[in-house]
């Protein structure tokens, strides 16, 4: 018998893989597997693809979003993480994914008009004055930040200042690479994060070997 | 509440696609895919000549080091098919005359190459015809770039040379990216791998010229002053996609060539 364990909410497990569950049923966002079990149909989430789903696999031990949560997520891409966040916060939920380039939020466009609770917003993330007014003073239970700066720290520290409050939670994405190419990328990791430390609570650093080179995800709380 | 935020969705998917829209009407973004398939077309010609000239090399292995241009050997194939139809005369008319046209003759007829069969030279010949059509198609997109960056950036593309200044532009990102970028940047496009290799390991020495090596001025120097013209040309050519960018379509090439015609003539 099929069983999936749910690990976090709306996150399942089963032989090593995880899962959540398809809001758009028989719709792909990007060539994953689908399963269906009990008329229930569940998209299997690749580590390879998506820095969350492969800090999950890692060993992270917080999950801050659930059903009905509002995101904001900074770096959004073609929008791989973002279907599955979107499949997580269910019908409830709101997602905003910010995204610098034209390029890829053609296909992120495509993917909101499928789900209801994923809007796209074509902004620099380092000017979060852009697009306050689309989040109408909403309460962001998860910021969320994979950009591929040099400033990675600079940029989520300026949306944290618009958009979290106290208790709220957060999750940056550091791209050693991005940052310095020569530096030693230990050190990267500590200088960015140190950064943090004032108005955070970091709560876990999850390295994300071997699905990402030179990459931490790290989970912290506004203070 | 829900349907506020159902309105919110469409304002902000409207609003994203006119984002979009905008963005690819913008006039860099043709020349930038533009020179990407240029440079396709040249390695998928390269790829097919090779195939046609080791092929045809069986039926007249001598025609290789007489003709080194891949585009006329084609032709050659193309036309005469066999080698023993190849003539003095007609070789004039394809080519133009080279002076290399009584020695392929005589090399044809006294030949060391096989017979071909027949349906494998009509094979070959379909590939020549197929190969040409790429290099045609190459001239003209060649040309397109030429016009389309002359209209963009005309300072630019005179100090740069058209296809060099779209290939830096490309390389960029854009035109805008180009215009906000220091000489020393301009100077090393192209020869990124190089400059991280260098910038890890100081005992690997950097790299003086990316893209900018194939700019005529840069040919003309002999090997230990070519990076010191890159670096003139660099800071002229963002001297002049600024004026393009920013500036009131005055031509400033003019006086730029001139200074780094001078400054040549000095390294050589």
């Amino acid at each position: 018998m099929f069983t999936l364990e749910e690990i976090f909410p709306e996150i399942f497990e089963h032989e090593g893989k995880i899962f959540t569950k398809n809001l758009v049923p028989s719709v792909k966002v990007y060539g994953e597997k689908l399963l269906k079990i009990d008329n229930v149909e569940y998209r299997q989430w690749d580590f390879f693809r998506s820095k969350l789903a492969a800090a999950i696999k890692n060993g992270l031990n917080e999950m801050p979003i659930k059903q009905g949560s509002t995101v904001l997520y900074l770096g959004a891409a073609e929008g791989t993480t973002l279907s599955h966040v979107s499949d997580i916060i269910g019908k409830t939920g709101i997602a905003f994914g910010v995204d610098i380039s034209e390029r890829v939020m053609r296909k992120f466009i495509g993917m909101c008009e499928q789900r209801k609770n994923v809007m796209p917003i074509i902004e620099d993330a380092r000017k979060p004055w852009t697009y306050k007014a689309f989040l109408e003073e909403r309460k962001i239970d998860l910021l969320f930040q994979d950009v591929s700066q040099p400033d990675q720290a600079r940029i989520f520290l300026k949306n944290t200042e618009y958009f979290l409050k106290k208790g709220s939670a957060g999750m940056l994405v550091v791209k050693a690479k991005s940052i310095s190419q020569k530096s030693d990328v230990g050190s990267v990791f500590g200088k960015e994060l140190g950064a943090l430390t004032d108005q955070f609570k970091i709560k876990q650093v999850v390295n994300l070997k071997p699905f990402e080179k030179d990459h931490v995800l790290a989970l912290c709380e506004k203070l | 509440m829900e349907q506020d935020i159902a309105q919110m969705r469409k304002a902000l998917i409207r609003r994203a696609k006119k984002q979009v829209q905008e963005r690819y009407s913008e006039t860099d973004v043709d020349i930038i895919r533009a020179i990407s398939v240029l440079g396709d077309l040249d390695n998928a010609f390269n790829l097919l000549a090779e195939n046609a000239i080791e092929w045809y090399g069986g039926h007249f292995p001598e025609l290789q080091s007489i003709v080194r241009d891949n585009e006329a050997y084609l032709k050659i194939v193309k036309e005469f098919g066999e080698k023993e139809n190849i003539s003095e005369k007609k070789l004039s008319k394809l080519l133009g005359e080279t002076g290399k046209e009584k020695r392929i003759e005589e090399k044809a007829k006294s030949s060391m190459g096989s017979p071909v069969k027949k349906n494998a030279l009509e094979e070959l010949q379909l590939l020549a015809s197929n190969a040409l059509a790429l290099k045609a198609e190459r001239k003209k997109l060649q040309e397109f770039i030429e016009k389309e960056m002359e209209k963009l950036a005309p300072n630019f593309s005179k100090v740069a040379g058209g296809i060099l200044g779209a290939r830096l532009m490309a390389n960029a990102g854009g035109l805008k990216q180009l215009a906000m970028m220091p000489a020393s940047t301009m100077q090393l496009l192209g020869a990124e791998k190089a400059l991280f290799r260098h910038l890890k390991n100081k005992k690997i020495k950097g790299p003086k010229y990316g893209f900018i090596y194939g700019h005529s001025f840069v040919k003309q120097v002999p090997g230990k002053n070519k990076g010191k013209a890159a670096r003139s040309i660099a800071s002229k050519l963002v001297l002049a996609v600024r004026a393009d960018y920013f500036g009131n379509k005055k031509d400033v090439s003019k006086e730029m060539i001139a200074n780094l015609e001078k400054r040549v003539a000095k390294l050589k």
